[in-house]
C-alpha cells in the first residue's frame, strides 16, 4: 500500500527507500518534473532499466512507467514485496524467477500524473500496490 | 432438527455489536473468553512445528519437498521475519494447510495488506514446494497461462516439429514432476476475464476428478493433473471497497472452490501485535490456544469406516438441520449482508468436503471434528464476527450426546447398599454443593454465565431455580442455554421456567425438547407428548429426550415410534441410554436381532451396570464387531466393580484410546475410579480436559479431594471439572437426576 511520504526532497525520499520491501513510487506532475526526477535519481546511481528483468541488474533502479504500462511491469510490482517474483516472457513462453535482496537494492518507479490516472483508471492500482511514493 | 432457529437467532444478531474482525472461523468463539474473563489457556506447543521430512501447520501436516533446489521454490531467507500472529498469518496457514492436504482449490478474499500472496510463498518456502503464479488482473491472453504453440528453438535436424507446444504459467504448475509438489497461484482472481475464468474452472474440474486439461484447440495437447502434486490457491481482494475492477464473481463460480473469508483490513489488534514483533518487543510467533490447533491422524478412514464412528448418525441428523438453517440466512441475508462477493452454501460440494475432512482428520472425537469442518466450510466464508457467532451457536449443536440417564442410582457404584433416602439425602446435599460452587463462580466472575447455566445442569434447587431467573432478567445468558441446563430437573418450578419458555416463543423447542431429558414425570411426558402433536420438535429429538426415563409411559412411547417407523433404531437405542429395566434390555435384545449396529447399542448402555448389562457389553467384546472405544465410552456413569474391572481390561489390552476411558469415568466418584484418574493423569497419556470433566459428574467428597489435589484452583481444569458437557451432562444426571424431581426430598 502506497504511502505518500512527506521528505523534504526528492534525494532524501530516495535515501528513505534503501532497504524497503516494497517498490517506491515518484510522481511528477508535468514533463519537466519528470525529466528533473528522472535526472536526480541518475545522480544517486539510480539506473534507469528498460525492462523488467533489468531492474534486478543493479542495487538502485528505476523504471518509467508509460500510460500503456505493460502488464508484466504490474506482475512485478506486486509480487516484490512477496520475497519471490516470477516474470514470464510470452514469446518464449518462460518462466524466469527471482528473489528480490531487499537489504541491498532500491527499485523506484517513475511515473508522471496524467499516466498514473490512466493506469489506475485501467484497473491496475500502482497506488496501492506500491510502497513509499513521493512528489514535490 | 432445527435447534435454534434461524429467527430466534436474529434476535441476537440484531442486538450485538458487529466489528469487522472475525475470520478465525475454526477457533471457536475467540471473543468469548475475554467476555467471561476466562483465563486464555497459552500453550507451549509450537504453532508451526517443522522436521526433516514434516512441516505442521497448527496441527495439520504437510509433506516436504524431496526434490533439492529449484528456481520456482521461494528462498527461505526472504521469511526470516515473517510475523505469525494469531488472528491471520496463523489460522491462515493452518486452513491454507488443510485445502493443501485435501487437494481442495482454495479461494482467498482479503484485503491487500494481510499478505495472502506473502504468506502462501513463505509456506512454499518452507516445504520446498515450487510457486507457479499467475495475476489475472489485465491478463487477456489465455494461451499466456494455458500454453501455446511456438516456433521450435531446438529445431536442428528437418525431421524435428517445426512448432512446439510450451506451456503457459498455470500448465506449468500442472506437470508432475517427479518428487515435486507444486502451487499455482492465482492472484487478483476476481479481475480476470471472463474466458479466463471459463478455461480455470475446466482445470478445476479435471483436479477434482483427477484426469486431463486439454490444451489446445485441437485436443492434440493434453496434461494429466493430480491434485496430490498440483494445489490451487486463488487470491481476491474484495469487490468494491475501493478496489478498481473487482465485480463480484457469480456465486455460481464460487462453488468449485472452498471459499475464505479474510478482514478486508489488518485488524487493529495483529497490527499492533505485528509492529511489536517486528520492532522485537513481541516475538515473531504469537502464543495461541489449544483450540486452534486440529488433530490429525495417520492416513484417511476409508469411507466404509465412516459408519462405524460413534454417533455419526446423529451427528449427520443435526448436520442436515445445522445445513438448511445455514442456506435460510444466508437466503434472507440474515449473514453476510455486507459482503459485496455473494456466495452460497452448496448442496451437493459442502456435504462431501466435510465427508472428507471427516475422513481425514476424524482423530476419535466425532464432535470436535464434524464442527471444526463446519468452521472451516461455513463459518469461514463469514467475515463479520456477529455472524460468525450466529453459526458458532448453531455448529455447537451438531453434536453427538450419548444421553445417558440412569436416573436413580439404581446400583450403578460399588460399595455399600444404601436405602433411598440416603441417596436422596446425599444427592441433595451435592446439589447444594454444586449451586455453591457456581455462585462462587459466579461471584468471582470466572466462568461464564452460560458456563455456569450448563454447569447447573441437573440442580433443582431452590438457589439454582433462582441463579437461573437472575440470567434471564439480565439477559445474560442466552435461554437456549438455560433451558438446556434444566436437563434432568424435573420439579414444578422447572417445568414452569419451559413453560414460559414456551409462551414467550424466544427458545427453540428443541432446545427445551432436549433440556427435557431424564426427566420422566407425567408434566414432562405431557410436554413431549405436546410438540409430538403440533410436530414442533422432531421425533428424533424426543426419542434423545428420553434417556434416563425408563417408566412404562416412555417405554409406550418408544414402541409407537417404532411402530410407526418415524424414528430411526439407532436413535431409539440411543435415547435408551440410562435405562436399565428388563423391558428395556428387551428392547436392546431385539434391535440386536434386527441388525442395528453394536456400537449404537454399546453407546446406549451408558449409566447401566447391571449384571444383564455387563454381560451384553462381555458379549460384545468375545464376539467382536464392535469398536471397543464404543464399550468404553459406553460404561461413563457406571462405577461397579464390574466395570472398574473392564476398563482396566481395556486399558491393559492397549486396544482402546485412553481418552475414551478417561471420559468412560463420567460421573463414577468411587475411590478405585479416582484412583483410575490419578493413575492416567500421572502416565499423562490421556487429555488432561477429559479428566477434568469426568469429574463434573462425580461431586461427592472424594472429587472435591481430587480437585484440590490434582488441580491449582484458579486453573482452567478445576473450572472445567466442574462445566459439563455432553457426556459429562450425561453422568451428571445418572448422579442428580431422579427423574427429575428433587421435590421429592
Amino acid at each position: 500500500m502506497s504511502h505518500t511520504s512527506n521528505p523534504k526532497s526528492i534525494e532524501e525520499f530516495l535515501f528513505v527507500i534503501q532497504g524497503g520491501k516494497e517498490v517506491g513510487l515518484v510522481i511528477a506532475k508535468d514533463d519537466e518534473e519528470f525529466a528533473s526526477f528522472a535526472k536526480v535519481m541518475e545522480g544517486f546511481d539510480f539506473k534507469r532499466s528498460e525492462n523488467i528483468a533489468g531492474l534486478f541488474k543493479s542495487p538502485k533502479t528505476y523504471f518509467v512507467i508509460t500510460g500503456d504500462v505493460d502488464k508484466d511491469v504490474y506482475d512485478f510490482i506486486v509480487q516484490y514485496p512477496t520475497g519471490q517474483v516470477e516474470i514470464f516472457d510470452k514469446k518464449l513462453m518462460r518462466s524466469q524467477t527471482l528473489s528480490p535482496d531487499y537489504k541491498n537494492s532500491a527499485i523506484v518507479l517513475l511515473v508522471d500524473k496524467d499516466n498514473l490516472n490512466k493506469i489506475q483508471e485501467k484497473g491496475f492500482d500502482l497506488l496501492s500496490s506500491t510502497g513509499p511514493a513521493f512528489q514535490a | 432438527m432445527t435447534f435454534y432457529h434461524p429467527q430466534a437467532l436474529l434476535f441476537k444478531h440484531k442486538y450485538m455489536n458487529s466489528p469487522e474482525r472475525q475470520f478465525n472461523a475454526l477457533t471457536p468463539d475467540p471473543e468469548k473468553k475475554d467476555a467471561s474473563n476466562a483465563p486464555e489457556v497459552i500453550i507451549e506447543k509450537t504453532p508451526i512445528a517443522e522436521t526433516e521430512t514434516d512441516v505442521v501447520y497448527l496441527g495439520v501436516t504437510l509433506e516436504k519437498s524431496k526434490s533439492g533446489d529449484d528456481q520456482f521454490v521461494p528462498k527461505r531467507e526472504q521469511y526470516a521475519d515473517f510475523i505469525n500472529d494469531k488472528e491471520v498469518a496463523l489460522p491462515l496457514q493452518r486452513d491454507i494447510a488443510i485445502a493443501f492436504l485435501s487437494g481442495e482449490p482454495l479461494l482467498v478474499d482479503g484485503g491487500t495488506s494481510l499478505g495472502k500472496t506473502t504468506t502462501v510463498r513463505k509456506m512454499a518456502a518452507e516445504l520446498g514446494w515450487e510457486i507457479h503464479y499467475a495475476n489475472l488482473n489485465g491478463a487477456t491472453d489465455v494461451e499466456d497461462l494455458m500454453g501455446r504453440y511456438i516456433p521450435n528453438p531446438h529445431k536442428s535436424k528437418p525431421e524435428d516439429p517445426e512448432y512446439i507446444f510450451a506451456d503457459g504459467k498455470v500448465t506449468s504448475g500442472l506437470r508432475q514432476e517427479e518428487g515435486k509438489t507444486k502451487i499455482v497461484i492465482l492472484d487478483e482472481f476476481n479481475a480476470s476475464a471472463p474466458n479466463i475464468l471459463i478455461r480455470l474452472h475446466e482445470v478445476l474440474d479435471a483436479l477434482e476428478r483427477g484426469g486431463d486439461v486439454i490444451l489446445s484447440e485441437d485436443a492434440s495437447e493434453a496434461v494429466p493433473v493430480n491434485k496430490e502434486r498440483t494445489k490451487i490457491i486463488a487470491l481476491m481482494n474484495p469487490p468494491g471497497k475501493g478496489y478498481f475492477g473487482r465485480e463480484p464473481l457469480d456465486p455460481a463460480q464460487l462453488r468449485r472452490w472452498v471459499y475464505k473469508k479474510l478482514p478486508s483490513e489488518l485488524p487493529e489488534s495483529t497490527f499492533s501485535y505485528s509492529t511489536d514483533a517486528l520492532f522485537g518487543a513481541e516475538p515473531t510467533s504469537q502464543n495461541v490456544t489449544p483450540d486452534m490447533f486440529i488433530r490429525t491422524r495417520e492416513g484417511s478412514l476409508t469411507p466404509e469406516q465412516l459408519p462405524e464412528i460413534p454417533g455419526l448418525i446423529e451427528v449427520l441428523e443435526k448436520y442436515k438441520e445445522f445445513h438448511k438453517a445455514a442456506k435460510e440466512l444466508l437466503k434472507n441475508r440474515k449473514v453476510a449482508e455486507d459482503q459485496p462477493q455473494a456466495f452460497t452454501f452448496d448442496d451437493r460440494m459442502e456435504p462431501r468436503r466435510v465427508r472428507d475432512f471427516v475422513l481425514r482428520f476424524y482423530t476419535g472425537d466425532i464432535n470436535e471434528t464434524f464442527q471444526q469442518a463446519l468452521r472451516y466450510y461455513y463459518s469461514n466464508k463469514l467475515e463479520n464476527k456477529a455472524d460468525r457467532d450466529m453459526f458458532e451457536e448453531l455448529i455447537r449443536v451438531v453434536e453427538y450426546k450419548p444421553t445417558v440417564v440412569p436416573s436413580r442410582r439404581k446400583g450403578i457404584e460399588a460399595g455399600p447398599e444404601r436405602n433411598t433416602e440416603e441417596i436422596i439425602s446425599e444427592s441433595f446435599e451435592i446439589a447444594e454443593k454444586i449451586t455453591k460452587k457456581m455462585e462462587q463462580f459466579l461471584t468471582e466472575g470466572s466462568v461464564s454465565k452460560n458456563s455456569i447455566a450448563l454447569g447447573l445442569t441437573g440442580v433443582g434447587t431452590a438457589a439454582a431455580m433462582e441463579m437461573r431467573k437472575q440470567f434471564l432478567t439480565e439477559g445474560s445468558v442466552s435461554k437456549n442455554s438455560i433451558a438446556l441446563g434444566l436437563t434432568g430437573v424435573g420439579t414444578a418450578a422447572a417445568m414452569e421456567m419451559r413453560k414460559q419458555f414456551l409462551t414467550g416463543g424466544s427458545v427453540s423447542k428443541n432446545s427445551i425438547a432436549l433440556g427435557l431429558t431424564g426427566v420422566g414425570t407425567a408434566a414432562a411426558m405431557e410436554m413431549r407428548k405436546q410438540f409430538l402433536t403440533e410436530g414442533s420438535v422432531p421425533k428424533n429429538t424426543i426419542a434423545f429426550s428420553l434417556a434416563g426415563v425408563g417408566t412404562a409411559a416412555a417405554m409406550e412411547m418408544r414402541k409407537q415410534f417404532l411402530t410407526e417407523g418415524s424414528v430411526s433404531k439407532n436413535s431409539i437405542v440411543l435415547g435408551l441410554t440410562g435405562v436399565g429395566t428388563a423391558a428395556a434390555m428387551e428392547m436392546r435384545k431385539q434391535f440386536l436381532t434386527d441388525g442395528v449396529s453394536k456400537n449404537y447399542i454399546a453407546l446406549g448402555l451408558t449409566g447401566v451396570g447391571t449384571a444383564v448389562a455387563m454381560e451384553m457389553r462381555k458379549q460384545f467384546l468375545t464376539d467382536g464387531g464392535v469398536s471397543k472405544n464404543s464399550i468404553a465410552l459406553g460404561l461413563a456413569g457406571v462405577g461397579t466393580a464390574a466395570a472398574m474391572e473392564m476398563r482396566k481390561q481395556l486399558l491393559t489390552e492397549g486396544s482402546v484410546d485412553k481418552n475414551y476411558i478417561a471420559r468412560s469415568l463420567a460421573g463414577v466418584g468411587t475411590a478405585a475410579a479416582m484412583e483410575m484418574r490419578k493413575q492416567l493423569l500421572t502416565e499423562g497419556s490421556v487429555d488432561k480436559n477429559y479428566i477434568a470433566r469426568s469429574l463434573a459428574g462425580a461431586n461427592n467428597k472424594e472429587s472435591f479431594e481430587f480437585r484440590e489435589n490434582n488441580f491449582n484452583s484458579d486453573d482452567e481444569l478445576y473450572l472445567k471439572s466442574f462445566i459439563t458437557e455432553s457426556v459429562e451432562i450425561d453422568a451428571i444426571i445418572c448422579r442428580y437426576g431422579f427423574e427429575g424431581d428433587m421435590s421429592k426430598t
